[in-house]
C-alpha cells in the first residue's frame, strides 16, 4: 500500500503516469509519422512504435497496481484504485490487440496512413480517463478525447462509402448524446455544488433526491446509453460496427464500451448510490431490451460482422444486469465480464478481418464453410470465441456470466438472471451455426481457402487471447479474486467524506 | 531438499515424454529413434526418482505420509480441494511398482512395435497413461485420484482401440469405457458420502476421522465403502463389469501387459488398501468384497480352462487373480492384497510380454508365407519351446510362480491370502467358504497355465510346413525385460517372507502406517504352528497336482488346428462361450435401453416434442420477433434519432416519478 499526495505535482504525476505517457508517446509518433507517411514500411514502424508505447504505459499502470496505490485523502480529480487500473488494463489489452490485429490488415487494405496509431493511442488515453475519472470535467473530457479519435477510426477507409457514412452517423449521434451528457452532468454540479463524484455523492446522501439531480441522473443514463449501444439509443451501432475497418470495430466493441461502462458504475456508485431505487428500474429496463432486442436481431443477420455488432448489443445488456445491484460484487462482475468480453471479441473480430476476401463486409456463413478441414487453427479459435460469446463452460465467458447472475442472486434479483439465460438460450441459435458451418459444411472446393493467410503478429495476438479465453475458463480463481478485490474498493473513495 | 519433496518430477518426467511424444506423432512420426529414447528415457529417469522418493521415505523415521501441495485446485465454499500428492508407504510401493514395470514393458514396446506406423502416437498414449496412473496412486485426495482414475481409463480406450481402423477393436474399446463409466458412477457417489459425512476430501483426514466421524458397522460407512467397490468392480474387473477385459486384448500386447494385467486394473485393490479404515468399519461391505473376489476368482478361472487364444486365457487368468487381491483385501488382509499385486504384476506382465514373443513369432511366421491363419490360436501353435527358448523358460518360470509352486513369488503371495481368508473363518464362517473357493480357483489356475504352457511349447508343432521355418526368438530388446521380470517372478516373494521360513514380512511391518487405521478395526489373527504347516501343504499340493493334471489331459490327445477344430460341445461349449454372460448383458441391458432411447426418448420425446414443438417453434417465433424488429433498422438517422428520443423520453418520466 503506497498512498500519493495528490496535491503535489510530484504525486499527482506518479498518480497520472499510464496517461501521461500514452499522451506523449502518440504525440511523438505523430512527430514521427509526419515525416515518415508513405510506404508499408513506414506503417509498420509507427505501428509498432505505438505498441511499444501501450507496453510503456502498461509498466507504469502495472507499477500503480501492484504497489496499491491509493490517495492520501479525497482523489480529486482521477481516482486511484484497484478498479481504475482494472479499466486501463481493459483499455491496454484492447489497444494492444488493435495495433497488432491492423499491422498486417492495414497493409492489405492499402490504408498506408500511419496516422492510425496515434489516434488508437489517443483513443485509449482517452479510455483511461473516462474510466478512472473521478470528476465530471475529467469524465467529459476524457469522452470527447476518446469519441473524436474514434470518429475518425470509423471512417478511416476514406475510399469506402460504408466507412464514411459510419463515421459521419455515428458522429451526428454522438454529437446529439454529448449534449445529453454535458447538460446532465451541469444539472448535478447545480443540485450538489460540486464536480466531484464522491463529493456529489455526499451531498445527495440520505435525502430524497431532487428534481434537479433526477434529471441529471436521467440526462447522465442517456449519455451512457448511448455510448454503451443500450436499446434504444443503440441504433447507430450495427451500421458502424459494420462500416467501419474490423480491427476498428473490435476496438469500439471492447475499449470503448469497457470505459463508458466503467464510468457509468463509477458515477452510480459514488454519485447515486442513494438513489437508486430511481435509477435501478431504468437499468433494467435497458439491460432487458438490450438482451432482447440484440439477440432476436442478430438471429436474422447474415453477415457475420453486423451479426457479431448485434450480439455486442446483447452483452452491452449483459452488462447493464451486472451494473443493476449497484454492489461491489455487482461492480466486480462488470470488470470480470468487460475482461472475458474483451478477449473474445478481440479475438473474434481479429479472425473475421482475415476471412473477408476484398474487404470483409460481407463475410457470411457461406465464405466460412468448411473451414476447418484446411484451416484447423482458424476455425478453432472462432469455435472458442463463439463458445465464449455464448456462455459455455469452460470459457472464460461462462465464468463471466456466471459471475453476473450470482451478484443479481445475492441482492434477490432473479428476473434479471431468468433473462440472462433465456437470451443466452436464443443466442446459441446464431453463434452455433458459425460453428457448424466451419465443421460440418463441405468447403466450395478444395483451395478455397488457401489464401487465407494470418499475419504473425495477428496470429499471435488471437492466440494470445484464445489462450487466455480457455486458461481463465477452467482456472478462473485468479481473475476472480482480482475482480472482487477491485470491485469492493470502488465504494470505499466515497466513504471517509459521507460522514458529518 | 526432502526428496519426497522430488515427487512431482516422477509425474513430470512422463508428462514431458507425452508432449514430446505427442508432438513426434503429429509433425515427424518417422522419427522413431527419437520417441524410443524418448518414450522409455522418462520411465527410467521416473523410476530412478521412485527409488529416491523410497528411499528417502524410509529415512525417515517420523513415518507420517508428506503431502506435497502443488496448488489450490476448488477453492469452492466450503469444498478447498488442492491438487497435491500424498507421499507414504503404500504410495511409494506403488510408485516403485508402476514406473518399474513401466520402464521394462516401454523397452519392450520399442521392438514389438517397431514397425507399427503409429509408433510415436503408442508411446505418447502410453507416457500419458503412466502420468496418470502415478496421479492415481499419488493424489492425496479422492478428487485427484478420480482424474487418475478418469484419465487411465482414458488410455486404456485409446489403446485398447489403437487399431481403430478394424471395428472390433473401436468396440472392444468402447465397451472398457462404458463398463468403466458404470463403476465411476460409484466411485462418484462414494465421494459425494464422503463429503456429506466428513466435509473433507483428504485421505490423511478421512482416515485420522472415521473413527469419531462414522458409526462403525453403520448404514453410512456400508454405503460408501459399497460404492467404492462398484468403482473397483469397473476398473478392476470384478463380477459384474468384468466383461470388458477379456476384450481389451483387442489392444497391442505391451499395453495389455502394462495396462490390463499390471498396474490400471490393480487401481481398485490400491483404492480398497488406501481407504482400509472404511471397508474395516464396515464388515458387511467386507464380506461382499471378498465374496465377489472369490466368486470372481473361480468364475474366471473356470472360463480359462476352455479358451483358446493366448491373450483370452491370460485375461480370465488376470480377472481371476485379480478377485484374490479382493479376496484378500476384504478379508483385512490388506498388505497381503498389495503383496499379490506386486508378485501378479511382475509374473502376469512376464506371461503377457512373453505371449507377446510368441505371438510376435507366429505373426512373422505366417506374414513371411502370407498366410492368413489365427497368430494367436494356441491350436496353431504346438512345440515352440525348440524355436523361442528363452521366452519358454521365462513363462515356464510364470507359470510356475501363478501357480503358487515354492519359491517363486505368487507362492508366498496366494498362500498369505488363503491363510488369512481361512483365519477370518473363526469370526465369520463364511470365509470358510471362500476360502474353499480360493483354493478350487487354486487348483483351476495351475490346469489352465499347464494347458496354456502345453499346447504352446509342446508337443508336435502345427504352425504348417512352409510357416515352421520362419518361427524365431525375438530380439534382445524384447527378450531383456523379460528376463528381468524373470528374476523379479522368482525372487519377488523376498519383499515378504513370512516367519514361518524365516523372514520376518517385510512388506507389511512397510505398509503398517498406512494400514494401521484399518487393523484397529478389525485384527486378524493369523494361523500359525501346525496349522499354517498344513494349509501351506496343501496349497503346494493343489498347485502341483493341477499343473501335473493340466499337461497330463492336454498333451494325452492330439490337437486339430484352428481351422479344423470342430465346435465345443455341453459345458465345453458354456465355458468357451464364457458362460453366455455377454449375451445376457446383451439380451437384458443393453437392448432394452436401445429400443426405450431410439424409439421413446429420441422419435418421441425428442423429435417430436423437444425438437418439433419447444425448439422449432421457439425458433420460429424468435426469428419472426427479430425480423420485425429488424425493419427498425432503416439505415436513416433521422429514424435513428426519433426512437433516440422516444427512449430519453422514457427515461426523464422514469427518474422524475
Amino acid at each position: 500500500m503506497t498512498r500519493l499526495d495528490l496535491s503535489t505535482p510530484l504525486g499527482l504525476t506518479l498518480a497520472l503516469l499510464p496517461e501521461i505517457v500514452l499522451s506523449a508517446w502518440a504525440l511523438v509518433v505523430l512527430l514521427v509519422v509526419s515525416w515518415r507517411h508513405r510506404s508499408a514500411e513506414d506503417s509498420r514502424l509507427a505501428g509498432w512504435l505505438s505498441f511499444a508505447g501501450v507496453a510503456v504505459s502498461a509498466a507504469a499502470l502495472a507499477a500503480l497496481w501492484v504497489n496499491g496505490v491509493t490517495s492520501d485523502g479525497l482523489a480529486q480529480m482521477v481516482a486511484l484504485d484497484p478498479f481504475r487500473y482494472g479499466v486501463a488494463a481493459v483499455a491496454l489489452l484492447s489497444a494492444g490487440a488493435t495495433i497488432l490485429l491492423s499491422l498486417g490488415y492495414l497493409e492489405r487494405e492499402r490504408l498506408l496512413a500511419p496516422e492510425y496509431y496515434p489516434l488508437v493511442l489517443l483513443a485509449t488515453a482517452g479510455m483511461m480517463f473516462l474510466g478512472g475519472a473521478e470528476d465530471l470535467i475529467v469524465l467529459f473530457l476524457g469522452l470527447e478525447l476518446m469519441s473524436v479519435s474514434v470518429y475518425v477510426l470509423a471512417g478511416f477507409n476514406r475510399a469506402n462509402a460504408f466507412s464514411a457514412e459510419a463515421a459521419l452517423k455515428y458522429f451526428l449521434i454522438g454529437a446529439f448524446a454529448s449534449g445529453f451528457l454535458l447538460y446532465g452532468i451541469a444539472l448535478v454540479y447545480g443540485a450538489t455544488g460540486t464536480t466531484n463524484l464522491s463529493l456529489g455523492g455526499a451531498q445527495l446522501a440520505g435525502k430524497p433526491l431532487g428534481l434537479m439531480a433526477s434529471l441529471g441522473l436521467g440526462l447522465l443514463l442517456i449519455g451512457f446509453g448511448f455510448k454503451v449501444a443500450a436499446v434504444p439509443f443503440h441504433m447507430w451501432a450495427p451500421d458502424v460496427y459494420d462500416g467501419s475497418p474490423t480491427p476498428v470495430t473490435g476496438f469500439m466493441a471492447t475499449g470503448v464500451k469497457a470505459a463508458a461502462f466503467a464510468a457509468l458504475v463509477r458515477v452510480l456508485m459514488e454519485t447515486f448510490p442513494a438513489a437508486a431505487s430511481t435509477w435501478q428500474p431504468i437499468v433494467a429496463g435497458l439491460a432487458i431490451a438490450s438482451m432482447v432486442l440484440g439477440n432476436l436481431v442478430a438471429l436474422t443477420q447474415r453477415s457475420i460482422k453486423r451479426l457479431l455488432a448485434y450480439s455486442s448489443i446483447a452483452h452491452a445488456g449483459y452488462l447493464l444486469a451486472a451494473v443493476w445491484p449497484g454492489t461491489p460484487v455487482g461492480a466486480g462482475a462488470v470488470l470480470l465480464y468487460l475482461v472475458a468480453y474483451s478477449l473474445t471479441t478481440l479475438a473474434a473480430f481479429g479472425l473475421l478481418a482475415w476471412l473477408g476476401r476484398n474487404g470483409e463486409r460481407d463475410v457470411t456463413l457461406n465464405d466460412i464453410a468448411g473451414l476447418a478441414a484446411t484451416r484447423p487453427g482458424i476455425a478453432f479459435g472462432l469455435t472458442v470465441c463463439m463458445l465464449s460469446l455464448l456462455g459455455f463452460p469452460g470459457t472464460f465467458g461462462f465464468i463471466g456470466k456466471w459471475y453476473i447472475i450470482s451478484a443479481l442472486v445475492a441482492e434477490g434479483q432473479y428476473a434479471l438472471p431468468v433473462i440472462v439465460v433465456l437470451t443466452s438460450v436464443v443466442s446459441a441459435g446464431y453463434y452455433l451455426p458459425i460453428v457448424m458451418a466451419m465443421y460440418m459444411r463441405p468447403a466450395p472446393s478444395a483451395d478455397r481457402y488457401s489464401a487465407v493467410r494470418l499475419a504473425p503478429t495477428a496470429a499471435g495476438a488471437i492466440a494470445v487471447a484464445v489462450a487466455a479465453v480457455l486458461l481463465f475458463g477452467v482456472w478462473p480463481a485468479g481473475v476472480l479474486d482480482l475482480a472482487g478485490q477491485s470491485g469492493r474498493t470502488l465504494t470505499q473513495t466515497g466513504v471517509p467524506i459521507a460522514g458529518p | 531438499m526432502h526428496l519426497t519433496h522430488m515427487v512431482w518430477l516422477a509425474v513430470a518426467l512422463p508428462v514431458a515424454g507425452f508432449l514430446v511424444n505427442g508432438a513426434l506423432a503429429l509433425w515427424r512420426p518417422q522419427a522413431k529413434t527419437a520417441v524410443s529414447v524418448v518414450g522409455a528415457g522418462v520411465l527410467l529417469a521416473a523410476f530412478v526418482v521412485a527409488l529416491g522418493v523410497f528411499a528417502g521415505l524410509s529415512n525417515d523415521p517420523s513415518q507420517a505420509p508428506v503431502i506435497v501441495r502443488l496448488w489450490s485446485w476448488l477453492p469452492v465454499g466450503r469444498l478447498k480441494v488442492d491438487f497435491a500428492f500424498q507421499v507414504d508407504q503404500l504410495a511409494a510401493v506403488m510408485l516403485l511398482i508402476v514406473t518399474g514395470v513401466s520402464s521394462l514393458i516401454h523397452l519392450f514396446s520399442i521392438g514389438y512395435m517397431r514397425e507399427d506406423p503409429g509408433y510415436a502416437r503408442y508411446f505418447s498414449y502410453l507416457n500419458l497413461f503412466v502420468v496418470f496412473m502415478l496421479v492415481l496412486v499419488l493424489g492425496s485426495n479422492f478428487p485427484v485420484l478420480f482424474i487418475g482414475w478418469e484419465g487411465v481409463g482414458l488410455c486404456s480406450y485409446l489403446l485398447i482401440g489403437f487399431w481403430f481402423s478394424d471395428k472390433v477393436n473401436a468396440d472392444a474399446g468402447k465397451k472398457a469405457f462404458i463398463m468403466n463409466r458404470i463403476g465411476d458412477f460409484g466411485f462418484l457417489v462414494a465421494t459425494f458420502f464422503i463429503w456429506r459425512a466428513f466435509g473433507n476430501l483428504d485421505f490423511a483426514y478421512v482416515s485420522e476421522h472415521a473413527a469419531t466421524t462414522l458409526a462403525p458397522g453403520g448404514a453410512v460407512v456400508t454405503a460408501i465403502t459399497l460404492f467404492l467397490f462398484l468403482g473397483c468392480t469397473g476398473k478392476s474387473a470384478q463380477i459384474p463389469l468384468y466383461t470388458w477385459l477379456p476384450d481389451a486384448m483387442a489392444g497391442p500386447t505391451p499395453v495389455s501387459a502394462l495396462i490390463h494385467a499390471a498396474t490400471m486394473v490393480t487401481a481398485g485393490v490400491y483404492l480398497v488398501a488406501r481407504t482400509n479404515v472404511l471397508f474395516a468399519m464396515a464388515p458387511v461391505s467386507s464380506a461382499v468384497v471378498a465374496g465377489i473376489g472369490a466368486v470372481t476368482a473361480l468364475f474366471a478361472a473356470t472360463i480359462g480352462l476352455r479358451q483358446y487364444d493366448i491373450k483370452k486365457v491370460l485375461a480370465y487368468s488376470t480377472v481371476s487373480q485379480l478377485g484374490y487381491m479382493f479376496l484378500g483385501a476384504g478379508t483385512g488382509a490388506y498388505a497381503s492384497g498389495i503383496f499379490h499385486l506386486a508378485t501378479h504384476a511382475f509374473f502376469k506382465a512376464l506371461l503377457f510380454l512373453g505371449s507377446g514373443n510368441v505371438i510376435h513369432a507366429m505373426h512373422q511366421a505366417y506374414h513371411a508365407t502370407h498366410s492368413h491363419e489365427d497368430a494367436q490360436d494356441m491350436r496353431n501353435m504346438g512345440g515352440l519351446r525348440q524355436y523361442t527358448p528363452v521366452t519358454f523358460w521365462l513363462m515356464l518360470i510364470a507359470t510356475l510362480a501363478i501357480a503358487g509352486i515354492p519359491p517363486f513369488a505368487g507362492f508366498f503371495s496366494k498362500d498369505e491370502i488363503l491363510a488369512a481368508a481361512f483365519a477370518r473363518g473363526a469370526d465369520a464362517p463364511v470365509y470358510y467358504v471362500f476360502y474353499g473357493m480360493g483354493v478350487l480357483a487354486a487348483l483351476l489356475t495351475a490346469f489352465y497355465m499347464a494347458r496354456l504352457m502345453a499346447m504352446t511349447f509342446f508337443g508336435e508343432n502345427r504352425t504348417g510346413e512352409r510357416e515352421r521355418a520362419h518361427l524365431h526368438e525375438a530380439p534382445w530388446i524384447m527378450t531383456g525385460p523379460l528376463v528381468v521380470l524373470g528374476v523379479l517372478s522368482v525372487i519377488g516373494g523376498a519383499i515378504n517372507l513370512p516367519p514361518f521360513i524365516g523372514g520376518h514380512a517385510a512388506l507389511e511391518h512397510w505398509l503398517e502406517p498406512v494400514l494401521e487405521p484399518g487393523l484397529r478395526f478389525s485384527h486378524l489373527a493369523m494361523p500359525t504352528g501346525s496349522a499354517e504347516y498344513v494349509l501351506v501343504g496343501a496349497a503346494v499340493a493343489i498347485g502341483v497336482i493341477g499343473l501335473w493334471l493340466g499337461f497330463r489331459v492336454t498333451l494325452g490327445r492330439s490337437i486339430p488346428v484352428a481351422r479344423a477344430a470342430p465346435p465345443d460341445r455341453g459345458f465345453a461349449r458354456v465355458l468357451s462361450r464364457k458362460y453366455y454372460v455377454d449375451e445376457l448383458y446383451d439380451a437384458l441391458v443393453v437392448r432394452p435401453l436401445v429400443w426405450l432411447s431410439r424409439v421413446v426418448l429420441w422419435r418421441g420425446v425428442d423429435q417430436r416434442v423437444v425438437d418439433g414443438a419447444a425448439v422449432n417453434g421457439a425458433a420460429v417465433v424468435s426469428r419472426l420477433a427479430g425480423g420485425g424488429l429488424r425493419l427498425l433498422q432503416t439505415g436513416q438517422v433521422g429514424v435513428y434519432v426519433v426512437l433516440f428520443l422516444v427512449g430519453a423520453v422514457w427515461i426523464l418520466r422514469a427518474v422524475m416519478r
